[in-house]
């Protein structure tokens, strides 16, 4: 930074004085007392808008809990997900719901595009379904990843705060 | 300014005293609004700087070390909320974002509304607008509420050297501009 000489000095006394009449109505306006309802009420009005703030805080959402409930809730469904126990752990009858519905919609396509109802054998099928899901373990799967591959999934996991 | 007067009114206010703190408030309400008001050109923005800067104090005022001046920590915590509601402004502006709350508002609500040389008010507060920030913040510091460079560096954190120097060009600036409207 570039130091002020003694002519700057000067100079900046010289400008002050042409200024000082210049701004002058500007001070006066700063200290004129058409200004003092304003300033007499701003204390009661801050304070007023402070109350009202805090009034509304209580009822109005807060992102801050907000976030907090979503990442409980993501992280309570993470845990039904990831779940590491010899089975799986979905359940079974929204499974059957699913795939009963969609069974049934099927059932109904092909009603509706082909002469003659159509009686799909849904529970063969769903119970060779229900075997795989009870043999099937993701404990085994893992088992069989390498050293390496698992760490991978572990970081991978922890880096998006999963685990 | 009275340190001690200040102090026995920050610990008054500290021990639930809420009148002591509406005399701290009468006191520098219009030293915190006066200076926002010429950073910002305008009444409403002015106005809401001013109220945030009171609850600030209101909220934090019991960290408050009493070893600095109660006015330069006031003063710090106005030029930062002032600088910081500039960069808000500016960004809501890159967006296009204007301040609807505003334009509902009469000019009767301004505190120069009735004041007679309002004309040559505006153009001195429109010179201001033309010149930087820095030299800006300066200026009023300076011109308006005569500080010494010694204060004024002590609550922007800048170098007396390089407050000098933003000083004389914005005098240099400020008379060039108001000459110009003659």
């Amino acid at each position: 930074m570039k130091k002020i000489n003694n002519n700057e000095l000067e100079e900046i006394e010289l400008l002050e004085k042409q200024l000082s009449a210049k701004i002058g109505v500007y001070r006066d306006f700063k200290n004129s007392k058409n200004n003092e309802r304003y300033f007499n009420n701003l204390h009661y009005k801050t304070m007023s808008n402070l109350g009202e703030k805090k009034n509304n805080s209580i009822f109005s959402f807060n992102p801050a809990i907000g976030y907090a409930m979503l990442f409980i809730l993501s992280f309570t469904i993470s845990l039904q997900l990831f779940d590491f126990s010899d089975e799986v752990t979905l359940n079974n009858e929204s499974f059957l719901f699913s795939e009963t519905s969609l069974w049934l919609e099927e059932e109904a396509y092909l009603s509706s595009n082909f002469d003659g109802d159509f009686d799909l054998d849904f529970t063969n099928y769903l119970n060779s379904e229900l075997n795989y899901s009870n043999n099937f373990s993701l404990s085994d799967e893992l088992n069989q990843l390498s050293e390496s591959e698992f760490d991978e999934i572990y970081e991978n996991l922890k880096n998006k705060k999963i685990l | 300014m009275d340190s001690v007067e200040d102090k026995s009114l920050v610990k008054e206010f500290l021990n639930g005293n809420e009148i002591a703190f509406k005399k701290l408030v009468d006191k520098y309400s219009q030293k915190i609004y006066w200076h926002t008001r010429g950073m910002l050109n305008n009444h409403f923005d002015a106005d809401e700087v001013t109220q945030e800067v009171i609850i600030v104090l209101y909220e934090k005022l019991n960290t408050f070390n009493f070893e600095s001046n109660l006015y330069t920590w006031i003063y710090r915590i106005t030029s930062t909320r002032t600088l910081n509601f500039i960069r808000k402004k500016k960004v809501k502006e890159l967006f296009s974002i204007s301040d609807e709350k505003y334009n509902n508002l009469e000019s009767e609500s301004d505190i120069q509304y009735n004041y007679e040389k309002k004309d040559e008010i505006e153009r001195i507060e429109k010179a201001l607008q033309k010149i930087p920030t820095k030299q800006r913040e300066v200026f009023i510091m300076k011109n308006f509420e005569g500080m010494t460079y010694k204060e004024i560096s002590e609550i922007t954190g800048k170098s007396q050297v390089g407050l000098k120097s933003n000083y004389f060009h914005a005098l240099k600036k400020i008379t060039e501009l108001l000459d110009e409207e003659n």
